[in-house]
């Protein structure tokens, strides 16, 4: 491993012996060994002066060989880059190379990085450490090549930095970096000498840095952190990861997470959205963090402890953030004090408010949580992205509030999220209009809540267990509608929101299955046209909650072959149709296909077909329905039990019972 | 695909296997032939497996269906049958029936949507008649020869059933029979046949002949 020996004498010499510490005398100057040689011929001396061209070394104090002989000497220079201010010493000679290593110890002196440095460590801790002044004129890189399988940068405390250049290390393998308590004061790169596929970069205690941390090599690639310590990033912090895959980012180690802590004014900028799983951390008290478009957090890598906190600081933020759902991630923690105010800005002096936020999914597979410990806020945009195009991916956000002040986006959807959506600003809500019947996998499980002024610009769904309650504002649905595969609906009838089209979805049978949509009001919900899907097997339908609805055009009809789906209203409950009733099964299959109570019994639910209004019942029967109060309802072939006003519709006995059809 | 001739003298069962030529109950696919040469009674105790054909030309026995006999494909009948029983003649594939001047004293069922029936003749039918269209599809009931009627009776002793859904008809004359009623489906052309619709139509609307 080249040492460094720059800034000293270096004296080619007959073969003499001398032991480091020894001093030697020309010139009237005095020479201070630096390097112990046994009958070499290059000497490094430090000395208080310059000697002859050539002559003789007289002792002082030592026994090495005396005098020394000499015929030249190199004069003194600070340059990385000229060969003979390097100490051969093990892995090669001149120059470090992307295979030997650069060494500084205690005995070195300063050094100026003329040239483009590059070595396989960068090592200044030697010895009892560096106590002089690197000058970073240029870059040095650390680890330039896949051959060297293990590379490092080690600090020195007691070493001085000068010039601006920066430090970079490589992508591949093994990178071991070790600050002993230096602070670096330039810019530094992890991972940014694209090399490889992968790389494990361990920290060995805190490390701090004041220039611009640099992660990455502006290619697809992962690197695993590991060292349960802080990197804190006192300049700017750029993650230069690309890829459409979110496999790529920056990966934590669990029981040895790294922190990466943004505690200056600091601008935290990305080339793309990618898995980020170490921890970070806004402590930047009378600072700005500025936090870019398409700066990420979360998916693949995450531990079960990762988190993304704000501690101190006001932070900006501009463009989309994305929160990352991964197949088999961990759940992560973000706790980052958003306003829950319907006035607040991009600017959060005590916490974090997302210009626009992206829920970024990979694969419809996706089962990773993020929890919220504290409320999140969105000034403009919330939507569901997907890595895929085309794909409906899952994402979940857990507990607590998101106070979302813009529209809503779903490409995707969410069925095990709990945190309540307040959709309290201004703007549209739209989901993909992969919406298609029988399809199951859509919509937000998320209880919603509208205060705000929000239209509908395509069907938007309601997974089970998820649900709408309207409290205040406005709620325009016009020309489109909700699917709701079960779940809550709040609040509609007595705000008069009228739903233009309710697709009532299910995949499963039972009274009690995820198909069973709550209303609650005190005034009926006005639906003008209430149809039912996904009847392609045994299904049930079922409905609670203290208010029926007033529907216009009611739909049901069997996709296939079907011999006991049921549909439940609530007991004692009033529904009406208004204007046309299709219930249509496709088989006959008595006591099978039935509309009847939740309980199966009295009370009577209350069924009102309108005067007027057209009816087509097939195979359907009712059980303990109440219809008095409405026209009679015929049935074809149903089974009819405890029902008032239904009948059987069958064939007249003769040509003139009936009418003429 | 075999042919099966009916070989018994005796009363026996369609489900006895040296009562048929070659040896062995009919298999799904097979067709099925009684001929006037032996008479002996056959009754059809359980299904059968789906017929080709089903051929009973001369055949002067008793053919007595308590169970569903299927047939996926024509029925020729003739005069000389004695049809009778609790089930079914099923047939469940396009299909063109020639009765011969055969009554169908068992039911005619048609359960399957999207299939065609042709009558080639005047048929008879003193056990029912079920046709199981859905709101999934119809079954077509139509003569052979376009334009061209064919009488189809279903004989007003009482008993004589019908269980008619989806089913429409094209060129059937039903006026030597019980008025005949199909749920949803459409008439042309044919006497006697009426559609019923999904509801009865208020009483001010009906009228008395």
């Amino acid at each position: 491993m080249p040492v460094w020996r720059g800034n000293t004498y270096r004296f080619t010499v007959t073969a003499a012996t001398a032991a480091a510490g020894d001093t030697y005398t020309n010139n009237g100057q005095t020479f201070t060994v630096t390097d112990a040689i046994a009958a070499g011929t290059v000497l490094f001396c430090t000395g208080t002066g310059a000697p002859t061209a050539s002559g003789s070394l007289v002792r002082s104090i030592g026994a090495g060989t005396d005098p020394i002989v000499f015929s030249a000497v190199t004069a003194p220079n600070t340059n990385w880059g000229t060969s003979t201010n390097w100490l051969t010493d093990g892995s090669g000679a001149g120059v470090p190379t992307a295979l030997t290593d650069a060494v500084f110890d205690n005995k070195s002196q300063n050094c100026t990085v003329n040239v483009a440095g590059l070595c396989r460590t960068l090592n200044f801790n030697s010895g009892t450490g560096y106590a002089n002044t690197i000058t970073m004129t240029n870059n040095i890189i650390v680890g330039s090549t896949n051959a060297a399988t293990s590379t490092g940068v080690t600090l020195s405390p007691t070493m001085i930095v000068g010039g601006s250049g920066r430090v970079s290390t490589r992508s591949n393998n093994s990178v071991t970096l070790t600050s002993n308590g230096y602070v670096w004061p330039n810019d530094f790169g992890i991972g940014t000498t694209a090399v490889g596929v992968e790389c494990f970069v361990t920290f060995v205690g805190n490390w701090t840095i004041n220039g611009t941390l640099t992660i990455g090599a502006g290619d697809a690639r992962r690197h695993t952190f590991v060292g349960a310590v802080n990197l804190t990033c006192n300049g700017n912090l750029f993650i230069n990861i690309v890829g459409t895959q979110i496999t790529n980012g920056i990966r934590g180690t669990s029981g040895s997470l790294t922190t990466l802590i943004l505690a200056g004014n600091t601008s935290w900028t990305q080339a793309q959205p990618v898995s980020i799983g170490i921890n970070i951390n806004i402590n930047a008290p009378g600072n700005t963090v500025t936090i870019g478009n398409n700066c990420s957090y979360g998916g693949q890598g995450v531990t079960s402890v990762s988190n993304f906190t704000h501690t101190a600081g006001t932070v900006v933020t501009s463009g989309t953030f994305h929160l990352m759902f991964f197949a088999t991630g961990a759940t992560y923690t973000i706790n980052l004090k958003g306003d829950s105010s319907t006035s607040a800005t991009t600017t959060n002096t005590s916490g974090v408010n997302f210009s626009s936020l992206s829920l970024r999914t990979s694969v419809t597979s996706n089962v990773q949580f993020c929890t919220l410990s504290s409320p999140i806020c969105v000034v403009n945009d919330f939507s569901i992205t997907s890595f895929s195009s085309g794909t409906k991916n899952i994402a979940h956000l857990l507990s607590n509030n998101a106070y979302l002040n813009g529209s809503v986006t779903i490409n995707g959807t969410s069925t095990g999220g709990t945190t309540t959506l307040r959709l309290q600003g201004t703007g549209t809500w739209s989901e993909n209009d992969t919406l298609t019947a029988g399809v199951t996998a859509f919509g937000l499980s998320n209880p919603i809540v509208i205060t705000g002024n929000y239209t509908l610009t395509s069907f938007v769904g309601v997974a089970s267990g998820g649900g709408i309650t309207y409290t205040s504002g406005t709620f325009v649905l016009t020309g489109y509608g909700l699917r709701v595969l079960g779940g809550s609906l709040t609040g509609f009838g007595s705000g008069g929101i009228l739903i233009p089209t309710l697709y009532h979805t299910t995949s499963a049978s039972g009274a009690a299955s995820n198909a069973r949509i709550i209303l609650t009001d005190t005034v009926p919900f006005q639906i003008t046209n209430l149809i039912y899907d996904g009847l392609t097997g045994t299904r049930a339908f079922s409905y609670a909650g203290n208010i029926g609805f007033i529907v216009n055009n009611f739909n049901y009809q069997q996709n296939s072959l079907v011999v006991s789906s049921q549909f439940y209203l609530f007991n004692s409950v009033t529904y009406v149709v208004l204007n046309s009733f299709i219930f249509n099964a496709v088989a006959i299959a008595l006591g099978g296909n039935v509309m009847s109570t939740y309980t199966g019994t009295v009370p009577d639910a209350i069924f009102t077909l309108a005067p007027g209004a057209s009816q087509d019942v097939f195979g359907m029967g009712a059980q303990n329905i109440n219809s008095s109060a409405g026209q009679t309802i015929w049935s074809r072939k149903g089974l009819l039990t405890g029902t008032t006003n239904w009948q059987n519709w069958t064939y007249p006995k003769t040509r003139f019972s009936s009418s003429l059809g | 695909m075999a042919t099966k001739t009916w070989i018994s003298n005796v009363a026996s069962t369609w489900a006895t296997a040296g009562s048929w030529s070659p040896a062995g109950v009919p298999a799904i696919g097979d067709v099925v032939v009684f001929t006037g040469a032996n008479n002996g009674q056959c009754t059809v105790g359980a299904a059968t497996n789906s017929l080709l054909s089903l051929t009973t030309t001369g055949y002067t026995g008793n053919l007595i269906v308590n169970a569903l006999l299927n047939v996926g494909g024509n029925v020729i009948l003739s005069a000389s049958n004695n049809i009778s029983g609790t089930s079914s003649i099923n047939v469940t594939a396009n299909s063109l029936i020639t009765s011969a001047g055969a009554t169908i004293g068992c039911r005619l069922r048609l359960p399957t949507i999207s299939t065609t029936i042709q009558l080639v003749d005047s048929m008879i039918i003193s056990g029912g008649l079920t046709a199981l269209g859905t709101p999934l599809g119809s079954i077509n009931l139509i003569s052979s020869t376009p334009t061209v009627q064919r009488s189809l009776t279903l004989v007003n002793n009482g008993t004589t059933d019908q269980d008619i859904d989806y089913l429409n008809v094209t060129d059937i004359d039903g006026s030597a029979g019980l008025t005949v009623w199909t749920y949803k489906g459409t008439v042309n052309n044919s006497q006697n046949w009426y559609t019923m619709l999904t509801q009865p139509p208020p009483v001010s609307s009906i009228s008395f002949g």
